[in-house]
């Protein structure tokens, strides 16, 4: 009697840990997908930073100052020179083969112009619909000619007898410096795998979190459900979603010891604030699912919703087009995202050195998720009581 | 004689699969969701959120502890940029910090109080920018205007002190810049996000919509069947070639007309790159969809519940979109994820579409891709039918096996 009086919760609890190990899915979906994609990210992503990225070359000179050029771009660590090519349109039908991401143009002369003041241009061109390729073969190229013609310059005044230091303070009397905040290095995969990961977790909690209550609906077993949990929904729903919250939480937390402790990402504050971040993501994506099944009561409506919206949630992190990019209309949607605020916490309290309490707020918002599953809890309960939505 | 009856019968059989595969679509309110609204919804919306191709006036701090005329000029300079605008003008560098840990600016710029003095000293002087790359378009606008701006504002003053050396305007010019550089984007030339983006989305959309529907009509199958097969024990169900044939056959049918309005309308719409012409997606599709269907199929004797396939399909379109090459550059895709990407249609698709679409490179510059989704056809063809067939024997064994218990 004393026993049956207390477990509203944990006979929930007992009951879904059974249907955790009898079917494969939640296997997949709590343990092999999330370490999949850890191993997927940090493989994937290994190289940091895209180097050695293909370019063309046309040399129309083919002069001791164009072959110079071409062996400086080679040498470089960005870019590598993949092919020369005799004209134009060869080049053009490399970089539509995707061959090579860019390509620069040596005009005639290029070597008799430079030294008879002249002034010739190399042209270069650049794929854009390689957007990440693209841009940054742009800046490689503008900083190797720029370095080119500096030197050539530099040359000059030396043969007419200018220190090297007193040159440099003439051709370069600004020097522009400019750094990444938090990732010196230029890391991709700081980024990248820093918010993609729990980008992919919250797309898992949300289908597993929409499937485990569907299924209730769809095998019609949600009474059995509730009344383990002596009719109360709350009860059944903790109960439910503890093992759940436990393994995604144990997840995250391996995600970021991983990417902290193990690959040894930068960090400007202490990795708690992170782990506080990822566990607050756990939790208030539980409940946006709630919300799911709670406005579609249909366990595969309910999936194609959590799906939409799971995914969408990585344009909506702002990650890799901002938030202030957008349409006005459609910004403010992305307060509807937990995934918006674990990335704003993520980027002050790991890029930026300011105090973590700045970031207060962000952790109050992702709390506030915890009261949504308010707005469909009675219908929720209804339907579960009810079995009145199509299975199918 | 027999001969014709036999092509009369199969061929009646097929038609009759493909339009029962049909009526199956359209009859189940999941797959006409997937199938329907949202592979024509959601490119909707992700051509209006990525609407503005390109970032303006990003808002910047700028610190400007020298105050002189010269470092005056390199701010205005700065806000003059498309890319940048000054926002804040603050004191010291731990304001300035507080403003970008508030998200009220992307970049700050210092100028040292020594700026004008080291200037005129002749000696070199250092201006700063700081970004993050955590949003690559911040760093990539801040790092590109004010790179422009100290290297204009560098040229300037050679120039002008050339000139006060004695130097015509055109010497001193060649002096400063003995190479000029120009630089061309092409294909996206206003390099804007949304183009270089939705071409991917767009054909892994499709081939991940696709591939959901078709797990879900075999998950369905199944759990209605009476012996949980994929296929029912029918005597039109028997040749394995017409049942993968004429179900094949819908799936691609209907995406035939999907894949254009994706392919060709939505590009059109959104005034993204468009070479494609109905014909030449055509072209593209035809392969590209074959190997998804069968890609589909194949894969779907795996999903025992509807839901299944919704599950796993989902959960792989973010990895599949980053294998395939187009926004981590192909050239970089380390082997053993190249290797795996070969599996997939959409890798072989993303390129296809961007190299014809986005470039307008024709059929036969695309040759590879065409070759791979081919390949993939084939075998995922060949392995459908396999799995089919294993199937169909299972539906009668189970069917026997009833039979024979009813009979005793």
């Amino acid at each position: 009697m004393r026993m049956s009086k207390s477990s509203g919760w944990k006979m929930a609890f007992v009951r879904e840990w059974r249907r955790i190990v009898s079917r494969p899915i939640y296997v997949i979906m709590t343990i092999i997908l999330p370490l999949g994609f850890l191993f997927f990210y940090s493989t994937f992503l290994q190289e940091g930073f895209p180097e050695q990225l293909p370019l063309g070359v046309i040399d129309h000179d083919n002069s001791s100052l164009s072959r110079t050029i071409i062996r400086q771009i080679d040498a470089t660590q960005q870019t590598k020179v993949a092919a020369t090519y005799l004209h134009f349109s060869e080049a053009k039908k490399s970089i539509q083969r995707g061959e090579i991401y860019a390509f620069l143009e040596i005009p005639a002369h290029l070597q008799k112009d430079v030294y008879s003041g002249n002034q010739p241009t190399i042209h270069y061109y650049y794929n854009q619909s390689y957007f990440v390729a693209g841009s940054l073969l742009l800046r490689d190229m503008e900083i190797m000619l720029n370095t080119i013609s500096s030197g050539v310059n530099l040359q000059t005044r030396q043969l007419k007898g200018q220190g090297v230091e007193e040159s440099m303070a003439q051709i370069l009397p600004i020097v522009p410096e400019i750094h990444a905040i938090g990732n010196p290095y230029m890391n991709y995969s700081v980024y990248l795998s820093n918010v993609l990961l729990p980008g992919m977790l919250q797309l898992m909690i949300l289908l597993t979190i929409v499937y485990c209550i569907g299924i209730e609906l769809k095998k019609s077993s949600s009474k059995v459900w509730l009344r383990g949990a002596k009719g109360s929904l709350f009860q059944a729903m903790i109960g439910k979603l503890l093992p759940y919250t436990l393994i995604f939480s144990c997840i995250g937390l391996f995600y970021e010891l991983f990417l902290f402790k193990f690959m040894h990402f930068p960090l400007y504050n202490s990795l708690w604030w992170m782990v506080l971040d990822t566990f607050l993501l756990v939790i208030g994506t539980e409940a946006v699912a709630i919300v799911m099944i709670g406005i579609v009561p249909v366990l595969r409506d309910g999936l194609c919703f959590a799906g939409l919206y799971g995914i969408l949630a990585f344009s909506y992190s702002g990650l890799v087009f901002p938030i202030e990019g957008m349409p006005v209309a459609l910004q403010g949607l992305s307060y509807l995202f937990p995934l918006r605020f674990f990335f704003k916490i993520f980027q002050n309290v790991v890029l930026n050195d300011v105090n973590p309490t700045l970031s207060l707020i962000y952790y109050f918002i992702m709390l506030l998720f915890l009261l949504l599953p308010l707005v469909v809890w009675k219908r929720l309960h209804g339907a579960l009581v009810k079995l009145d939505y199509p299975k199918k | 004689m027999k001969q014709t009856s036999f092509f009369k019968t199969a061929l009646t059989d097929l038609v009759e699969i493909f339009t029962e595969e049909i009526k199956h679509v359209f009859k189940d309110s999941g797959v006409v969701v997937i199938f329907f609204v949202a592979s024509l919804l959601y490119p909707i919306l992700y051509g209006y959120i990525y609407r503005n191709e390109v970032l303006r006036d990003i808002p910047v701090a700028v610190v400007n502890l020298s105050n002189s005329a010269l470092s005056r000029e390199l701010v205005r300079k700065i806000d003059a940029t498309p890319d940048l605008k000054v926002a804040y003008k603050v004191r010291s560098m731990s304001e300035a910090k507080v403003l970008f840990a508030k998200n009220e600016v992307h970049g700050i710029v210092y100028i040292p109080s020594s700026f004008s003095s080291e200037l005129s000293r002749g000696k070199q002087t250092h201006v700063f920018a700081y970004s993050n790359t955590a949003t690559l378009l911040y760093f990539r606008g801040v790092y590109s205007a004010v790179n422009f701006v100290c290297l204009d504002m560098d040229e300037n003053i050679q120039v002008a002190n050339l000139e006060a050396k004695g130097l015509t305007e055109h010497q001193a010019k060649a002096t400063t810049t003995p190479i000029l550089r120009q630089g061309h984007a092409m294909y996206n030339s206003k390099s804007g996000f949304a183009s270089f983006l939705l071409p991917g989305a767009l054909i892994l959309m499709l081939q991940q919509t696709l591939v959901i529907g078709i797990g879900m009509l075999a998950g369905t199958a199944r759990e209605e069947n009476k012996f949980h097969q994929l296929i029912p024990y029918q005597r039109k169900y028997h040749g394995t070639l017409r049942i993968v044939t004429g179900k094949a056959l819908a799936y691609f049918v209907l995406y035939l007309f999907i894949g254009i309005y994706n392919l060709v309308l939505i590009p059109y719409l959104f005034q993204l790159p468009n070479f494609f012409t109905i014909w030449t997606a055509l072209q593209f599709l035809v392969p590209f969809l074959l190997a998804t269907v069968f890609f589909g199929m194949g894969i779907s004797v795996f999903f025992w519940v509807r839901e299944t396939s919704l599950l796993i399909y989902l959960c792989t379109s973010i990895p599949l979109l980053i294998m395939a090459g187009f926004s981590w550059p192909a050239s970089n895709v380390p082997v053993f994820w190249k290797m795996i990407s070969y599996f997939f249609p959409s890798t072989f698709g993303i390129q296809g579409f961007l190299k014809m679409n986005s470039m307008g490179a024709s059929l036969s510059q695309i040759d590879f891709e065409c070759m791979g989704l081919c390949i993939q056809a084939g075998i995922y063809f060949i392995f459908t039918c396999f799995v089919y067939r294993w199937q169909i024997k299972q539906s009668e064994k189970k069917r026997v096996k009833t039979f024979s218990t009813y009979d005793r």
